[in-house]
Parts: C-alpha cells; structure tokens; sequence
C-alpha cells in the first residue's frame, strides 16, 4: 500500500510485533568507501528516514551535515483524493534552497511511493544535488513487503539490521530498474545487488 | 538567575506568587540548576550564568554561555539555543548550539538544526532539521537586548 496514492490510505497499526532480520549491505559498503576517499571533504547528507542516533554515530566519522527529513511521519499525515491536484513536493519535503546534496539515503521508502509520488519526489531531490552526487535505495522483490517503511540500523558499511515497518504486509510495486530509470531520469543506476531477504540494493548516482 | 522568580520564591509563605516560581537547586556539578516552571510564559533573551531547566514556555533565545540548558518533558520552547550541553525532554522549535553536547531523549521533539561536537538521539526521538557534525559550536554573539531576562 503506498503512502504516497491517489485515494490511499494509511495502513493500519500492526497489532503483532514487527520482525527483523539482518542483511548484507555490499553497494552501501561500496558508498562508505567511496566516502572515505576523501576524508576532508564535507559531506552534506540527507537521510529521508526517521531520526536515528544509530544512523548519526555512523556518519560521525565523516565530516558532514546530517539532515533528517523523517519523510514517512509527512506522508503519512497526507492523504489525497482522486481528483485532488499532486501536492507540491517541496511542501512535502522542504529543503533549504542552497541545499546541494552529496548522498540521499532512501533506505526502503521508494517502495511506499507510487509511481507518480516517486516521480515527483525524485524530481524534487534532483535538484538538491551536484552531478555525481549518490542516492541508496532498497526496492523489494518480492510480491509483497511489510505495510509501512522499516528502519535500518547500520552494524557495520557491509551489514544492516532491518527492521520491519509492520508485521501487516501490503502488495509490493516490485519496482523494475527500467521502471526506476524512467521515473527518476536524473540518478543513473550506479550499483544493483540482488539480496537475499527479497531487497535489491541499489547505488544511484546523479547525472 | 530570573531574580524576579528567585523573590517569589522567598515571598510565597507571605502573599500568593501569580507565577509558579523558579526553584533553584543543586546541579551535579555543584553549582545551582533554576527551574522555569510549567505555568511561566517567556519572550525575549534569556542569558545566564548557571544551568536552567524550563518546564514552562519559552520564546526568543536562549544563552547560557558555559552552563547546561534542559528541556523538560513539559517544557514548550520557540527559541534558538546556545549553551555548554543541551538537553531536550520536552518540544523545541529552533536551532541547537550546544559547546559539548546536543541530547534529545525519547520524550524529546525537536525542529531546527543542531550544531555540536556530540549529538545522542535516543531511540525513540522526533528530529526534523540538520545536524553539523563537523563545525566547532562558537558561542553566537547575543545583540544587546534592552529588556533581557539575566539569569
């Protein structure tokens, strides 16, 4: 069920204990070490995630703005009618005008967008960023997901803990890389890691 | 710090204080903690020499130099903050100076951007904003305020 839909509506708080589990991470180990290439560089980072001290004790090693735009909390607040015109992206997401971006981490919330919510977030992000700049993004596989985004807490650059959004599931988009390059025509496809726990990593990079 | 509140305090046995008073106690480190109580309403500069914990509302901004600012789980703030570590339990709309140290805590909701040498979110925390983890957190230069609260 996406959080971003014509007529959509939230889903419904789990009732039962979300799960977790831990996966292998190699495209964001890739990102991290091509972070640390350079290590007087200042990094402007933007997490579209909830706040997390996890996520700021990792990228504390990097000099860098940490942004935290807990995007879901928005969404999930925002529902639209059939007829109701697209909502202006950067109402949804407002960004400081100057903000050029280095790295977007989307963790899974590409999935709870649909096709046109993603279109225009993509839209909005891009012009948030430098050419070169990276986005890393989960997309499920398989048929269905937990009903709202999880967290991911970072173990390590090669291994995360994920945890579910809800022990509901809803149906995936089960978003193809074509489907992704059409939708977000600024980030090329930089990196794609098929993983076991039915995500694929993807590294994106604008251009 | 807040003499005014400190006063009514001492005169609260001998007529009905209209505000809840500050209460000042001992901090860890020794030194006095004033408390801005729940029903206390501020606008405007609020400096100090000594560590504040507000539970009331306050709005405007906050210096308190080398001494620690807490937000408490009732506390309602639209200030911008400097001091040596920050603490928030309540809510607070603005942006976060803190020498040492930034914490939000469970109970914390925090709007603005957070410039510090250590910033903790505690599991459970609502942030918005950014947080610079690389500048040096330099104590702003408060404009002289004509009616400031000295604390």
């Amino acid at each position: 069920m996406a959080l971003f839909s014509r007529g959509g509506s939230p889903a419904p708080p789990s009732r039962t204990e979300p799960g977790s589990e831990e996966l292998g991470s190699p495209a964001f180990n890739h990102l991290v070490e091509t972070l640390e290439k350079e290590p007087e560089r200042k990094y402007e980072i933007l997490d579209l995630g909830p706040a997390s001290g996890n996520h700021i004790e990792f990228f504390s090693r990097f000099r860098c703005r940490f942004h935290v735009a807990s995007l879901e909390e928005t969404l999930a607040g925002w529902h639209r009618e059939e007829e109701q015109p697209p909502p202006e992206p950067a109402r949804l997401l407002p960004l400081p005008e100057s903000a050029r971006f280095d790295l977007i981490l989307c963790w899974d919330l590409l999935n709870h967008l649909d096709e046109e919510g993603l279109a225009l977030l993509a839209g909005h992000l891009h012009t948030h960023t430098a050419r070169g700049a990276w986005m890393h993004a989960f997309v499920h596989t398989r048929a269905t997901m937990p009903a709202r985004p999880g967290r991911f807490q970072l173990m390590s650059p090669e291994r995360m803990r994920w945890l579910h959004g809800s022990a509901e599931t809803a149906p995936a988009p089960r978003y193809a890389q074509r489907t992704l390059e059409r939708l977000m025509p600024g980030f090329g496809v930089w990196q794609s890691r098929l993983l076991q726990n039915g995500l694929q990593e993807y590294l994106f990079q604008a251009v | 710090m807040f003499d005014k509140s400190k006063k009514a305090t001492g005169e609260a046995a001998q007529s009905p204080a209209p505000v809840q008073p500050a209460a000042p106690k001992a901090s860890p480190g020794g030194g006095q903690t004033t408390t801005i109580g729940p029903s206390i309403k501020l606008n405007g500069e609020l400096t100090g020499d000594e560590d504040l914990l507000i539970q009331g509302q306050v709005e405007g901004n906050i210096h308190l130099k080398e001494h620690n600012l807490t937000v408490g789980e009732q506390g309602r703030i639209k200030a911008n903050a400097y001091a040596r570590t920050i603490t928030v339990r309540g809510e607070l709309i603005g942006d976060l100076t803190g020498a040492e140290k930034v914490t939000i805590t469970t109970s914390g909701r925090v709007r603005g951007n957070i410039i510090a040498p250590k910033v903790i979110l505690e599991e459970g925390a609502s942030f918005k904003g950014s947080i610079d983890m690389d500048a040096k957190a330099e104590a702003p230069t408060l404009k002289a305020a004509p009616k400031s609260k000295s604390a």
